[in-house]
């Protein structure tokens, strides 16, 4: 397959904005992993107003990723086929009764026998780092998804409760407009309800309170490369299957790491006399692994985070990462089916993808099919 | 043949060029894929970089275009015949100045160069 990787960037704070020369890009979307979106570049060192711009405390980079699998159509090849000078009437008495496609395959030379269309990958992300280097003259820049303004918003009044029955998608609105005014998340069948009273406490931020509430209920919140809030089911079922037929590179590895067969999730918490502790266990037959993941100053929120982190736990253990020439198309939840010359076909779950470039290659981090 | 060598106001005329020689590197990207087979990532190649040797008729002129190549700045080159060595310019290397071997009173200046577009 023959293709051409194009990026752009430019930096964004408030009104103004200013175009960064990229010198090498990395941008990793990750389904396990918040902020759901992280990246870093390396550009050009830009004049002082543009550098002003990637200030962390405001700061934005958007840019786009754009793979072609052939030529651009370029106004001069329509001129030729057509004759000059061409005039709207021309082109409409050239289009007459003719398919688009036998007009592209006219005058754009097609690079290889399966034609494709071409795809990008638009982003914007929150600059968390810059850091100018003056002797090599570039800066590198590091950014993520907006995940962060949850993070780092500890709740500042005495406390907020909510009482038992209502929409944890709706929660999770009320919790991300507190920070963040006005946001939008897409939250479709989302139906789960709180199970008992919780309180957002004062002092934890939004990003764990939201996290103490979804994770029992099985549910994600992300903020996608392109800034939208989207709260879905931890593992959904893939729904589409990314064919890898054309792989740089294989890695299987199988090991005991991630892997767990019960799950202990303890929660501590104050409620300004007495220290209370409670603990939610699963675990399936005589556990060999247990993992445990310990959260201070969360009230527990009743049974279910660790049938999650089982369920989870329980796939892992046999990874499977595997390279090829970046394709924009692939993101996690995705399933893959991977194929080669020299491996048996095997089918997983995406759970990160990292696009490089100017290598143009990316990196298909999966679990075991099937979760 | 006449070439002219300019940097905003200042104008140097060599006599000659000698040893002009240009290289480019490819930027294609060749993707090993597991079987044999390859993928191709396009790309445009560098721009050209190579040497210039330019004799000038004394010491002082050879002196002159050697100082100013050594200063911060973007260079030209003109040439009324061969118009496709014609470039924009940068010193990217070595910068050298020494007086020919045989004729007297005349000078060499060598400068490696990279293209700008």
């Amino acid at each position: 397959m023959i293709s051409r990787h194009l990026f752009t960037l430019a930096a964004a704070n408030g009104a103004s904005a200013g175009t960064l020369k990229p010198l090498s890009a990395s941008l990793e979307l990750n389904e396990r992993y918040s902020p759901y979106c992280r990246a870093t570049f390396t550009v050009a060192m830009p004049n002082d107003a543009v550098l002003a711009l990637l200030n962390p405390r405001g700061g934005t980079v958007a840019g786009v990723f754009t793979v072609r699998y052939r030529d651009p159509i370029p106004a001069s090849a329509v001129t030729a086929l057509i004759g000059a000078p061409v005039t709207v009437a021309d082109v409409t008495a050239y289009l007459a009764g003719r398919p688009i496609s036998a007009i592209s395959d006219a005058i754009t030379p097609a690079w290889n026998q399966e034609d494709r269309a071409g795809v990008t990958l638009p982003f914007r992300l929150r600059v968390d780092e810059v850091t100018p280097d003056y002797k090599r003259g570039t800066v590198d820049i590091t950014a993520s998804s907006f995940e962060s303004r949850l993070q780092e918003y500890p709740y500042p009044g005495t406390g907020v409760l909510l009482a038992p029955g209502q929409n944890i998608g709706f929660v999770t609105r009320l919790v991300v407009r507190t920070v963040i005014a006005g946001t939008e998340i897409e939250r479709e069948g989302i139906t789960a309800t709180l199970p008992e009273e919780v309180t957002w406490a004062e002092g934890t931020t939004a990003w764990d309170f939201l996290d103490s509430i979804l994770q029992p209920a099985g549910l994600t919140l992300q903020c996608t490369e392109i800034g939208v809030w989207r709260l879905i089911p931890a593992n959904a079922t893939p729904t589409t299957t990314y064919t890898l037929d054309r792989p740089t590179a294989i890695e299987p590895r199988d090991n005991r790491d991630d892997w767990a067969d019960a799950a202990v999730v303890v929660y501590e918490w104050s409620d300004g006399t007495t220290t209370h502790k409670q603990s939610d266990i699963t675990y399936s037959g005589n556990p060999q692994k247990i993992m445990i993941v310990r959260h201070t100053d969360i009230v527990y929120p009743g049974p279910g985070a660790a049938a999650q982190l089982l369920a989870r736990a329980q796939k892992q253990g046999h990874d499977l990462n595997v390279e090829a020439v970046s394709d924009y198309t692939v993101h996690p939840g995705q399933a893959i089916a991977v194929s080669s010359p020299v491996t048996e076909p095997e089918t997983a779950r995406i759970t990160a993808v990292s696009f490089t470039w100017p290598e143009n290659r990316m990196r298909i981090t999966t679990q075991e099919d099937g979760a | 043949m006449t070439t002219t060598i300019t940097s905003g106001t200042t104008t140097f005329t060599p006599i000659l060029i000698r040893d002009y020689q240009s290289t480019q590197t490819s930027g294609n990207l060749i993707h090993e894929l597991l079987g044999g087979e390859v993928d191709v990532t396009l790309r445009e190649a560098s721009t050209r970089s190579g040497s210039l040797q330019l004799l000038f008729p004394d010491e002082a002129t050879a002196q002159a275009c050697r100082a100013a190549h050594a200063s911060a700045a973007v260079f030209e080159l003109h040439q009324t015949d061969a118009t496709s060595v014609e470039m924009t310019y940068v010193v990217d290397g070595r910068l050298e100045v020494a007086p020919d071997e045989e004729a007297e009173n005349v000078w060499w200046v060598t400068v490696e160069y990279r293209e700008l577009v």
